[in-house]
């Protein structure tokens, strides 16, 4: 197991991906969802907004099974996106 | 399903760092929480008055006159009459413009009786289960309630290919670390579906105000009337005019709501803000099992109907129905809240053997004294749950209803806690703790549940007393 447990090492910088970087991540896929889903008004308020917590606990046991320069790639081109779908 | 060895050792540090995080506070989210399941009958339970009196409620305007004699109610407040199916005494209280308690009494409209109705030993269990007793703690609440999740998931994940060879194994000759784990696993498994609905609603309930704070300035642009009628289906707040107005007497707005619903029980009907011409009326009936109250909204000037939430609900509506409709035991079958209250105490019991693996495992030496400080701070809180509710419980039974009930859990959980830390005195606390509640389950000289409740409780810390006493000598 002590290979397995050096391999599995991840740097900070995962473990903040997953602190930080999923609520951040998870809200953008929300906001996304809301602007793009092709489905009624409330029904994209509902993935929009019910789908959050879902999607955090998601990301969090997701994210630090990347590396961490993956990880924080998600997180940034999701909140990118985010902006872009909110701006539009 | 099996996870590679490298996923396998990142999931289980997440679980058990998750878990371990949030453990001393997910403590009393459930043992608190398993009360709050009873709130009704504590009510009635902590104030004799209450219990002596059953039937018909009477007219609620007649309790709020009775109610107002001497107490003024704040301009731009709220005036709420709550009923309690366990007695025919109707609670009538006022909140300032500001959402603070002005005052709350009891009522009996029959013998013109006004007892105090301010928050006491039912409330506080019911604020503490959410930290509701100091600014930003409903929101810790939600945090803690995702890395109840994240636990969950991430636990779910390391034992699933173990999940079914390993349901029924207990191994209670072993050592500490083989049978709490065992404990662990086997309780974990059959609380999985509990954990996984109690912990996403309680994270919507505590985070709906940031959640809903974020999502007004970012998706709606700040449109906040859209938001609530995709969410509502329509608007009922309105902006204070302050222009006075006389509000019509509560008994005409209840007719009137009930004209609008047809049948169902009352169970809360309020006003806001009090004593302006935007006043709304929001009288709320029981719903059918998973569906919500069913609640109406009125003028409280003219008593027209502005919007009644069982009509056309949103989807949004019909999925926190369910969602909340589950975490508050609301689909009808009476023996479900004592069902929880057993789920809620095994999850304690999970998330303590959680800890001492993940201490066994990490310090087998015992060597850090990082572990030992954690191992009896998950002690100390383990014990603090019981004797601070038994100590709240045996003062409520003794002198009666106290608003200082939130001050005596309190002070309890910081004694026993720090005592726990100095040294160990588990087996006598969990002693102190069945005496306290037998003396509150023998104070009120009647039968209802919460007194088995107590006496349960009594017994269950004897035994746990009496194992530690054993075990000590040996």
């Amino acid at each position: 197991m002590s290979r397995h447990r050096r391999e599995a090492e991840y740097s900070r910088a995962t473990v903040l991906a997953q602190v930080f970087g999923a609520p951040i991540a998870a809200v953008s896929l929300g906001l996304i969802a809301w602007r793009v889903l092709p489905l009624p008004d409330a029904w994209r308020f509902v993935f929009g907004v019910h789908g959050l917590v879902p999607l955090w606990v998601t990301l969090v046991c997701v994210l630090p099974l990347l590396r961490a320069r993956t990880a924080w790639s998600c997180c940034v081109v999701s909140l990118l996106a985010a902006v872009v779908a909110v701006a539009t | 399903m099996k996870l590679s060895p490298r996923s396998f050792v990142i999931e289980w540090e997440l679980h058990a760092w998750s878990g371990v995080l949030a453990s001393l506070l997910l403590l009393p989210v459930f043992f608190f929480g398993a009360f709050s399941l009873f709130h009704g009958p504590l009510e009635v339970w902590e104030r004799p008055e209450l219990h002596a009196a059953r039937g018909a409620p009477g007219s609620l305007s007649a309790a709020f006159e009775l109610a107002r004699q001497g107490r003024a109610v704040p301009a731009g407040g709220r005036v709420a009459v709550r009923l309690n199916p366990g007695t025919r005494f109707i609670r009538v209280e006022a909140l300032d413009a500001d959402w603070a308690l002005a005052w709350a009494v009891w009522v009996d409209v029959e013998s013109r009786t006004v007892i105090d109705g301010r928050h006491g030993l039912a409330d506080a269990l019911y604020r503490l289960h959410f930290f509701d007793f100091f600014t930003g703690g409903t929101q810790l609440a939600g945090l803690i309630a995702v890395m109840l999740l994240v636990a969950t998931v991430s636990g779910l994940l390391i034992q699933l290919r173990n999940l079914w060879r390993e349901r029924w194994q207990l191994r209670v000759s072993q050592r500490l670390r083989v049978w709490s784990g065992d404990l662990h696993k086997v309780l974990g498994v059959f609380t999985l579906p509990f954990v996984v609905v109690l912990g996403w609603s309680g994270a919507v309930l505590c985070l709906a105000g940031l959640v809903g704070q974020l999502v007004i300035s970012t998706a709606f642009h700040g449109d906040e009337a859209r938001a609530r009628a995709l969410y509502r289906g329509a608007t009922t707040e309105r902006a204070l005019t302050n222009v006075p107005a006389a509000m019509l007497e509560l008994d005409v707005l209840e007719r009137a709501a009930h004209a609008d619903v047809g049948d169902g029980r009352l169970r809360q009907l309020d006003v806001r803000p009090w004593g302006d011409s935007s006043a709304v009326a929001r009288v709320t009936y029981e719903g059918a099992p998973l569906q919500g109250s069913r609640v109406v909204f009125l003028d409280a000037v003219s008593a027209a109907v502005l919007h009644t939430s069982h009509a056309a609900p949103t989807p949004s509506q019909r999925l926190e129905n369910v969602l909340f409709g589950l975490h508050f035991v609301n689909f009808g079958l009476p023996l479900l809240p004592w069902l929880y209250a057993v789920l809620s105490l095994a999850v304690c019991v999970v998330v303590v053997t959680g800890n001492l693996v993940w201490l066994e495992r990490r310090d087998a030496q015992r060597a850090r004294r990082s572990s030992r400080w954690l191992e009896r701070l998950t002690t100390g809180f383990a014990v603090a749950m019981p004797v601070s509710a038994s100590a709240a419980f045996a003062v409520s039974a003794l002198r009666g209803s106290q608003p200082g009930a939130m001050a005596v859990l309190l002070a309890s959980i910081v004694v026993v806690v720090v005592s726990s830390l100095v040294r160990r005195f588990t087996a006598r606390w969990f002693a102190i703790a069945a005496v306290l509640f037998m003396v509150a389950a023998v104070g009120r000289l009647s039968l209802s549940s919460v007194g088995v409740v107590s006496a349960l409780l009594a017994c269950g810390c004897a035994w746990v007393a009496r194992r530690l006493f054993l075990q000590e000598k040996l």
